[in-house]
């Protein structure tokens, strides 16, 4: 028997990042998910259950706050752990998200994209 | 009759008469009898003038009722002696006041002054605290614009280069050699873009700094240029990436020189700008650009379908750090000086001028005139 893939849901704007990681993470035997929306991201999560959730924080049209506390609010993702990955770094903002919930806030510009596997393995216990 | 109001009065503190300018003697007879006026004024509402006058008439008949009792007859000489008094009464009437009017006077006319000058000197306490309040609020709000810019311009800056950080650390750690070579090459020009957007980021912070501190000395206004040929540029620049949203661009171009004088190198960058948000703010339809003249002037205008510029965002967005709030969402890598620069070059040409009509969700229209030179009438 094969063991299961982790799954990683990045709900991002930025093709160029998502293609980054999702590059990565494949590399690294994960079943990587992509959202380019909060509320596609939000569906996905849902139906998927992915083990880590990589939000985006400015997002076309949307708050990547607002999706967070919709995350933490449903039943069925409410346990999904959530790392903040933006570029936004304002103490207001990270403190907001880790009370909302976020296990974590990531700066992208200070990490690379091992760092993130590692924190993600981390989380989903692989 | 003087009626000192203060009101009403018109007084002239500090020179050498003080007049109540309500005064009968001064309304009637046009006299200046300043001593009985100054008087009026001390007293308040009680003019000399008609004591006087009273005291007189009292005198007056006083004095007939006793000449009448005592002679049962008024000659002559009891009117002159009467009215001799009359006017000897009079005369140390006004001198025996004279001195508290002189000293009263001069105590009201110097708690005036000093009423006046402290008065003055609050109205200028509360103006300069004003202006304190004003600077200080000016500040306070240019320290949040400042710090709004720094989370803006450090958001953009840091996109672009984690991008790059990453795909370079995927390069260092053998990563891209375990891609197919096509994959491996798509990589690398993504963090070449992002390398290109991060010049542009910096390009744009570095104008708005520019334009900040020495934009009148650093643009050399004195190049003549068609601007017709320079927009052509500007456009088959832009061809490709209109092509790849999908969009229309259409150039309704002029067939006649438009010669201008004025920076060759900041035009091209306002008006560029301006076609970059054109597109970059439109999802699908069309941005049409149009040249047209008008004697000694030329109008360009750029028309998008875009998502226009919600109406409270309006008369804010040529401001620095100022992004509409729909612009924030629907493209994260703007600086928010972009129209910012833009009206700075063109206001730095003389009698060029920009301006904007938008409607939320419907597009935006920008429109741009300059001053044409003589040349301008030949034909292409």
């Amino acid at each position: 028997m094969t063991a299961r893939k982790h799954k990683v849901l990045m709900i991002e704007d930025d093709l160029d990042q998502a293609q980054l990681y999702g590059a990565k993470f494949r590399l690294e035997n994960y079943e990587f998910i992509f959202a380019k929306d909060g509320e596609s991201g939000c569906k996905i999560a849902q139906e998927q259950k992915p083990d880590v959730v990589l939000l985006d924080i400015i997002l076309f049209n949307e708050d990547g706050m607002q999706v967070l506390k919709e995350l933490r609010q449903n039943i069925k993702t409410e346990n999904i752990p959530v790392i903040v990955f933006s570029n936004l770094d304002k103490k207001e903002i990270i403190d907001e998200a880790l009370k909302l919930g976020a296990v974590d806030y990531i700066i992208k510009s200070k990490v690379v994209p091992a760092q993130i596997v590692e924190k993600v393995a981390a989380l989903s216990g692989k | 009759m003087s009626k000192t109001k203060k009101q009403t009065g018109e007084k002239e503190v500090g020179k050498s008469c003080y007049l109540n300018r309500n005064c009968w003697l001064v309304n009637n007879i046009n006299s200046l009898p300043y001593k009985r006026c100054q008087y009026c004024e001390l007293k308040f509402h009680k003019c000399l003038f008609l004591q006087y006058q009273v005291i007189s008439m009292v005198l007056i008949c006083f004095s007939f009722l006793l000449f009448y009792v005592v002679d049962r007859s008024i000659s002559v000489s009891a009117i002159i002696i009467i009215f001799t008094l009359v006017i000897v009464y009079g005369y140390f009437f006004n001198n025996s006041t004279e001195k508290i009017i002189k000293s009263n006077f001069f105590e009201k006319k110097t708690k005036e002054s000093l009423k006046a000058l402290s008065d003055k000197l609050e109205d200028r306490v509360k103006e300069q605290t004003r202006d304190i309040q004003k600077k200080a609020d000016r500040m306070m709000k240019l320290l949040e614009m400042r710090s709004e810019f720094l989370d803006i311009a450090s958001h953009q800056l840091r996109t672009p280069t984690s991008v790059i950080k990453g795909t370079l650390a995927m390069l260092k750690d053998g990563d891209l050699d375990k891609m197919k070579p096509i994959e491996k090459a798509k990589f690398i020009d993504g963090m070449y873009q992002k390398s290109i957007k991060l010049e542009e980021i910096i390009n744009d912070i570095l104008m708005a700094s520019e334009m900040d501190t020495a934009g009148d000395k650093v643009m050399k206004l004195g190049d003549k240029f068609d601007l017709t040929e320079l927009v052509d540029e500007i456009i088959i620049q832009h061809v490709l990436d209109a092509k790849n949203k999908k969009l229309k661009l259409v150039w309704d171009k002029p067939d006649k020189l438009m010669m201008m004088r004025g920076s060759l190198r900041y035009i091209e960058e306002a008006i560029n700008n301006l076609l970059d948000n054109a597109i970059k703010y439109t999802n699908k339809g069309s941005v049409l650009v149009a040249l047209t003249r008008k004697k000694r002037r030329a109008l360009l205008t750029l028309q998008d379908t875009g998502i226009g510029i919600p109406i409270e965002d309006q008369d804010k967005v040529f401001k620095k750090f100022i992004r509409a709030s729909n612009a924030r969402s629907a493209y994260t890598d703007g600086s928010g000086l972009g129209l910012f620069i833009v009206k700075e070059i063109i206001d730095k040409h003389p009698g060029a001028k920009i301006w904007m009509e938008s409607v939320e969700n419907k597009g935006t229209k920008f429109c741009v005139e300059f001053n044409l030179l003589a040349e301008s009438k030949q034909s292409k």
